[in-house]
């Protein structure tokens, strides 16, 4: 093995490990959990019908964005000692995680709107009385956008606690987590109608454009990955 | 083309506590090392910093002139078995085999699956879930099997019984004559495995105490016994590391360049010589270092 194609070895051993949760994950969300729900609100409980509101894509982007904090968070612990005890430098680790994420941040949203295209083919076949929300190619494409950026946040702030928790102890580890807390509430603030005010950094969403929330988002992102570099550059693996 | 390591005065400090203080070590190509050493001297530290799980706080460590620490091409050369906690580790034996090759280009899996035969590991089961024997077993074949240039084994035999132990000593033996390269064995058996080492390594409170081939270390070591005033006349200006006292009889553990002309007069005069085991040279020398640190 030519160790200049390891980093991009480890990036896609990441990446087939990681969405093998992930398909877990989207049969869960995507079909079971999401089937029951709608066949619920049809048969059971009208207060469910928000569920039909929302498209598919719509339905998953909460439970995506824990998804990928968790896959973020077991980063350290799952790859880092693994790779590190079989040689693999730090650097290889830290382009194969953001190489990874990366690919998992853009596979998610396509597999959701590919399930949301099934899901629109077998909704007329199956005895539902509900509406259920269809998807556009307009709403499809910013949904997509949003999705991106977002679980790309979402995995960087999981991979930035654990890393705490790893190079550090318990207790910066807490620290860790409380830089996450605001970060991911100024993330929130990008996309939400809500009105989020942290010292001043974050105001209503709604007096935003679309390129500066993606500016800022990138820069969140950017920033992210320079702290992770940072922090996983000379740390200890441990035994 | 041949290997070699060089530490150049290396340190480690970490929160505050020095750990190993201006270590200078070079390991040659087709020896094996035996890393001695008390609990807490600083073995598994300096065995870390080799394989990169750590920076050094000061000094340089390389592998053919160049740093170690975040160098693919070295890191990947330099396999570390130690005593792994697999309390976690839900991956089948055969599954984590094969994902070797890719971190270590000389694996040679089909010795592996010799060895695991051998040791009659269970391929099917997580690792999870073998005895704490047979997941020394699963070290010990990784160890071997990834035929890295600088090959590691930190008490990696923990748990294995006698017979698996001995079977992991001919394997050490056979894979130097066939495959020679760098082994560093750090053990508290030293009785039980001085006779695989080329090379003593002893290291003392994060310092290093000596690093000498093993005949040549043997060579200055010599066990006198005999009358105590004959015994102490002969042995006036050497540094003795131990005397034991039975009556008017003394035995004198003496380490010296000049052993072998020490011994030679000894038998000349009646007492009696013998060629002491490693295992008390080290005793009596990490010893000796204790209670000069005491003294102080």
């Amino acid at each position: 093995m030519q160790t200049t194609d390891r980093k991009w070895t480890v990036a896609g051993g990441q990446y087939v490990e990681q969405m093998k949760w992930a398909l877990w994950f989207i049969i869960i969300g995507g079909v079971l959990v999401r089937g029951t729900l709608l066949v619920v609100a049809d048969r059971v409980d009208d207060q469910l019908n928000e569920v039909a509101e929302m498209t598919l894509l719509e339905f998953m982007s909460e439970a995506s964005t824990v998804f990928m904090l968790v896959i973020g968070l077991m980063s350290v612990y799952v790859f880092l000692t693994y790779f590190g005890q079989n040689g693999i430098t730090r650097w290889e680790y830290f382009f194969g995680t953001l190489i990874s994420s990366i690919g998992l941040a853009l596979t998610l949203p396509i597999a959701f709107i590919l399930l949301n295209l099934v899901e629109m083919l077998v909704i007329p076949w199956v005895p539902l009385t509900i509406d259920v929300a269809t998807l556009s190619l307009g709403s499809a494409a910013m949904l997509s956008l949003e999705y991106i950026l977002t679980l790309m946040i979402h995995f960087m702030l999981g991979w930035f606690i654990t890393i705490g928790f790893y190079r550090y102890n318990w207790m910066i580890g807490l620290i860790f987590i409380g830089v996450v807390i605001y970060a991911g509430m100024m993330t929130e603030a990008l996309w939400d109608d809500e009105k989020y005010i942290l010292f001043g950094l974050a105001t209503e969403s709604s007096e935003l454009s679309l390129p500066i929330v993606t500016a800022i988002a990138v820069g969140l992102i950017l920033i992210l990955a320079l702290v992770n570099r940072r922090l996983t550059k000379d740390i200890v693996i441990k035994m | 083309m041949s290997n070699h390591v060089q530490f150049n005065d290396v340190s480690l400090t970490i929160k505050g506590d020095s750990i190993l203080k201006n270590i200078d070590l070079n390991l040659e190509d087709s020896k094996i090392y035996g890393l001695l050493g008390r609990n807490g001297a600083g073995k598994t530290s300096l065995l870390s910093l080799l394989a990169a799980f750590r920076p050094v706080t000061s000094g340089q460590i390389e592998l053919n002139e160049e740093t170690i620490f975040e160098n693919p091409n070295a890191m990947q050369q330099i396999c570390f078995s130690y005593d792994k906690d697999y309390s976690d580790e839900t991956e089948k034996v055969e599954s984590l085999l094969k994902d070797l090759p890719f971190f270590r280009p000389n694996f040679d899996y089909d010795y592996a699956m010799e060895l695991v035969n051998r040791f009659n590991l269970p391929l099917k089961k997580p690792l999870q879930k073998l005895s704490t024997g047979m997941q020394s077993a699963f070290n010990v074949t990784v160890g071997l099997a990834s035929r890295c240039p600088i090959t590691i084994f930190d008490e990696s035999y923990l748990g294995m019984d006698a017979p698996t132990r001995d079977l992991f000593y001919r394997e050490i033996l056979n894979e130097q004559t066939e495959h020679p390269r760098i082994f560093i064995l750090s053990t508290h058996l030293v009785s039980e495995m001085d006779h695989l080492f080329d090379e003593v390594v002893m290291i003392q409170n994060g310092e290093m105490l000596l690093a000498d081939d093993y005949e040549s270390l043997m060579s200055r070591a010599v066990q006198i016994t005999g009358a105590t005033d004959e015994v102490d006349d002969l042995t006036a200006n050497d540094q003795v590391l131990n005397e034991e006292k039975l009556g008017r009889t003394k035995s004198a553990l003496i380490l010296t360049e000049q052993a072998e002309s020490l011994g030679q007069k000894a038998r000349e005069i009646g007492l009696e010589t013998q060629q002491p085991a490693l295992q008390d040279l080290f005793i009596h020398l990490t010893k000796e270092v204790d209670s000069h640190a005491n003294n102080r």
